[in-house]
């Protein structure tokens, strides 16, 4: 179940996977609570996503790269 | 001129992509390399390296093969500095009690999400940080990661559980 529940959360199950999931999310205040909890980690992961500083983008997008030889 | 526009259009020129993919590689690099000066000089290095590279790639999930690029230059910085390799966890480590996830309080911010995923292991963190954090889909990443798809989703889920058991560790009682 673990396993469904994962892909439902990250958007990756299937039609039936998700609605097999949820099913039983909905009959088990367990599995319904893993996968809340779940849903809100991966959203705080996406959240937590930082742009490099604008010193450090500036460095990197004027690099070495631009001029090779 | 209609050919030249049409192949402009299939192939954006390098400064674009490169641009454009910075903020991912770098975010990447530090969950490779775990501070910022290596992170910084592991894209540098990468966009050298995927610059002279680029005429003969074949355009095909560019991220991923930016990627790949990157986690060889990260390699390369490591050997350099003489760091060892990082200590792989086998697939089958204790498993974790199934209400774990539960056990969480949801203050957490994003420092310290990022800090215990940081003290995963390479193998899981790597995939988080793909899949989880830059939204990449599992062909890509796994092709980024050079796995098989099946092993990048298993060490997804299992990152996944290691997150949430360092998650708890990180709790005051």
């Amino acid at each position: 179940m673990e396993h469904f529940l994962q892909k439902t959360a990250d958007g990756s199950a299937n039609f039936f996977e998700r609605w097999y999931a949820k099913s039983h999310a909905n009959g088990c205040g367990r599995c319904n609570r893993f996968l809340d909890r779940l849903i809100e980690t991966l959203g705080q992961l996406k959240n937590a996503k930082q742009d490099p500083a604008s010193d450090v983008m500036e460095r990197l997008a004027k690099g070495k790269w631009r001029n090779p030889d | 001129m209609a050919l030249f526009q049409r192949r402009s259009s299939a192939r954006p020129s390098f400064d674009s992509v490169a641009i454009a993919e910075i903020p991912v590689l770098y975010r990447v690099a530090k969950r490779i390399m775990r501070n910022d000066a290596d992170a910084e000089d592991a894209v540098g290095q990468t966009l050298l390296a995927a610059t002279k590279a680029w005429s003969s790639f074949d355009g095909r999930h560019c991220r991923s093969w930016l990627i790949t690029t990157l986690r060889n230059e990260c390699a390369a910085i490591g050997r350099k500095r003489g760091s060892r390799p990082e200590v792989t966890i086998e697939e089958s480590a204790e498993p974790v009690a199934e209400d774990f996830w539960q056990a969480v309080e949801w203050s957490l911010v994003g420092d310290q999400l990022m800090a215990a995923l940081d003290e995963l292991p390479a193998d899981y963190r790597l995939p988080i940080a793909l899949c989880d954090i830059e939204e990449l889909g599992y062909e890509e990443a796994a092709e980024a990661l050079q796995i098989p798809v099946g092993t990048l989703k298993s060490r997804i889920f299992r990152g996944r559980k290691l997150l949430r058991a360092r998650l708890i560790s990180l709790q005051p009682n």
